[in-house]
C-alpha cells in the first residue's frame, strides 16, 4: 500500500504548488484579510469576480463570447458560439458576429481588466459579461452587432440559465467557490430518462407543424401550432387538425416550443389546452400517458 | 395487502426504479382507493406546476444568492478533504502527463480547430430551419435534450475561459470537443429526422 500513498502525497503537493494563489485568496477572503499580496491578488480577483458573475447569473443570452485578447477587440466582442435554439439564436445572431452594444450600452467602454503578462483578456468580452449580468429572464434587450461590415440590431429575449442542479459538487481543497466542474462529468441524464425517446415517450407519436400564412388562412388563425397527428390513445386530448393556442396559459410560438412546454409535465399530469377545432375555440384537458406497465 | 404508503405512491411516479414496485403495482390494479390517491397526487403536482412562475424582485436576488452560496460552502466543507486530494492528484497527473515541456501550448491550435468545426456545424444547423417543418415528438425529445446539454456546455465554456491559463486550455479543449460532438448529433437528428438515430 505504499505506492498509492506516495502517489497521493506527491500529487497533493504538486496540486497545492500549482494552485498557491487560489489557496491564498480563498484563505484571505475567509479570514477577512484582504490586503495581502496585492498585485498577485488583483490579477486573480478579476477572473474570480467574473466567475462569480457567471455562476450567479440568472438570465442567459445563449452565446459564448471570446474572452482572450484578439484583433476584433477594437470593434466589439467576438461571438465564438451561439447555443442552438437559445435566445440569441432565435433572434438571428450567429457565431462570428461581433457585438458592439448591449441594451444601448457600448461594450467598448468601462471594462477594467488587468492587461499584463500572458493572460491578456478581451475587454469588450468582459464588458459584455458585466452588462449581461444585469439581465433577468424574459427581458427583451437590443443587441447591436457587426456581421462583416454590416451593422445590425436584433432584440434578444433572455431565458433562464440552464439547469445546473445535476452538477456534482466541485472538488474542494485547493479550489474555491465558483470554480467550474471538470468537463463532461455532470452531463448524465436523470435516471430513467435516457431511453425514454426509444421506449415510448408519451409525446413520441405527436406530430406538429407550424402555421404558415397559407395554412393559417385555411384554419382561420395565424396563432398557434397545428397538430398533424396525435397519440392514438387520446390521452393528450388532441386530434389531427387541432390548432393549439395555449397550454395552461402558455402560448407556443412554434412546434418545438410546444413540445418543450408539453415535456415540462410529468407522466400522469393534466393540463388545459386552448385549441381551435373546426375553427371553433375549445378548451380540452390533456394528460401525459403513464408508462406502460 | 394494506393500502400503499405515500412513499410507494411517489416511487410509482418514477416507474420501475424501486424493487417493491411490482407488488405495489399489483395492488394498484385491484384497489380503486389507491388509484384515486395516485391520481390525486399527479393532479396536485400538475396544479402546482400550472401556477404562474414567481420571481423575487430584482433587489432580492443578491441575498438569495449569498444564502445559497453560504449553504453550499458549508456542505462542501463537510465533504471536503478527500475529494480535494483526489482532485489535486488527478490535476497534477494531468499536468505532468498531458503537457510536454516548452513551446506553444499544444492545446491552442486544437481549440481553434474545434471552435471552427463548431461554427461550421452551427451554420449547417441554421440552414435547416427545424421550426419551419413538421416535428414529431421523438425528434423533439432528442433535439431538446441535445440543445439543453449544449447550453450547459456553453456556460461551462464561459467559466473555463476565466480560469488560469494552465487549467483553462485543457478544459476549453475538452468542452469544445464535447460541443462539436453534441452539435454533430443535433444536425444528424434534424437531417435524418431521428428515424434511425440510436441515442
Amino acid at each position: 500500500m505504499r505506492f498509492p500513498f506516495v502517489l497521493i502525497a506527491a500529487a497533493a503537493a504538486t496540486g497545492l504548488v500549482a494552485l498557491p494563489a487560489r489557496v491564498l485568496l480563498a484563505q484571505g477572503r475567509e479570514s477577512g484579510d484582504s490586503g495581502r499580496s496585492g498585485r498577485l491578488e488583483r490579477r486573480i480577483q478579476e477572473p474570480d469576480r467574473l466567475m462569480r458573475i457567471v455562476m450567479n447569473r440568472r438570465a442567459r443570452l445563449g452565446i459564448k463570447v471570446n474572452l482572450q485578447a484578439r484583433d476584433s477587440d477594437s470593434l466589439g466582442a467576438y461571438v465564438e458560439s451561439v447555443s442552438p435554439n437559445g435566445p440569441a439564436a432565435k433572434a438571428g445572431l450567429r457565431s462570428g458576429d461581433v457585438i458592439t452594444k448591449l441594451g444601448g450600452k457600448s461594450v467598448l467602454s468601462g471594462g477594467h481588466a488587468e492587461q499584463e503578462g500572458e493572460q491578456r483578456q478581451s475587454l469588450p468580452g468582459i464588458r459584455l459579461i458585466e452588462l449581461a449580468a444585469r439581465l433577468q429572464p424574459a427581458d427583451t434587450v437590443p443587441v447591436e452587432f457587426l456581421r462583416g461590415k454590416d451593422r445590425r440590431t436584433v432584440s434578444v429575449v433572455t431565458e433562464d440559465e440552464p439547469d445546473m442542479f445535476t452538477m456534482r459538487l466541485p472538488p474542494s481543497g485547493g479550489f474555491h467557490e465558483g470554480m467550474p466542474m471538470p468537463a463532461g462529468e455532470f452531463m448524465d441524464f436523470g435516471p430513467g430518462d435516457r431511453f425514454e425517446f426509444l421506449a415510448g415517450s408519451p409525446l413520441g407519436d405527436l406530430e406538429l407543424a407550424p402555421l404558415n400564412p397559407d395554412l393559417g388562412a385555411y384554419f382561420g388563425t395565424t396563432e398557434g401550432v397545428l397538430v398533424i397527428s396525435a397519440p392514438k390513445d387520446g390521452t393528450l386530448g388532441l386530434k389531427g387538425g387541432d390548432v393549439v393556442q395555449a397550454v395552461d396559459g402558455r402560448k407556443p410560438v412554434g412546434p418545438s416550443h410546444l413540445m418543450r412546454i408539453l415535456r415540462s409535465y410529468d407522466r400522469g399530469e393534466t393540463f388545459k389546452l386552448d385549441i381551435l377545432r373546426n375553427r371553433k375555440r375549445e378548451t380540452v384537458t390533456g394528460r401525459l400517458a403513464e408508462r406502460e406497465r | 395487502m394494506t393500502h400503499l404508503s405515500m412513499e410507494s405512491l411517489l416511487s410509482l411516479r418514477e416507474a420501475g426504479l424501486e424493487p417493491g414496485d411490482a407488488a405495489a403495482r399489483e395492488h394498484l390494479e385491484s384497489c380503486s382507493g389507491c388509484r384515486a390517491e395516485l391520481d390525486r397526487l399527479h393532479q396536485r403536482v400538475a396544479r402546482l406546476k400550472a401556477l404562474p412562475a414567481l420571481r423575487p424582485t430584482r433587489d432580492r436576488w443578491p441575498q438569495v444568492a449569498a444564502r445559497v452560496r453560504q449553504e453550499r460552502r458549508a456542505r462542501r466543507r463537510r465533504i471536503g478533504g478527500l475529494v480535494g486530494l483526489a482532485a489535486a492528484a488527478s490535476i497534477a497527473l494531468g499536468v505532468l502527463v498531458g503537457r510536454p515541456a516548452g513551446g506553444l501550448p499544444a492545446g491552442e491550435q486544437e481549440i481553434r480547430q474545434a471552435m471552427a468545426r463548431s461554427q461550421a456545424l452551427e451554420s449547417a444547423l441554421s440552414q435547416i430551419h427545424p421550426d419551419e417543418r413538421v416535428l414529431d415528438g421523438r425528434t423533439a425529445g432528442i433535439a431538446q435534450e441535445l440543445e439543453d446539454r449544449i447550453a450547459r456546455v456553453d456556460r461551462e465554456l464561459e467559466m473555463a475561459d476565466l480560469l488560469g491559463r494552465q487549467t483553462r486550455d485543457d478544459q476549453l479543449l475538452k468542452l469544445w470537443r464535447e460541443r462539436v460532438g453534441l452539435l454533430d448529433a443535433l444536425v444528424d437528428v434534424h437531417v435524418t429526422r431521428a428515424s434511425n438515430v440510436g441515442l
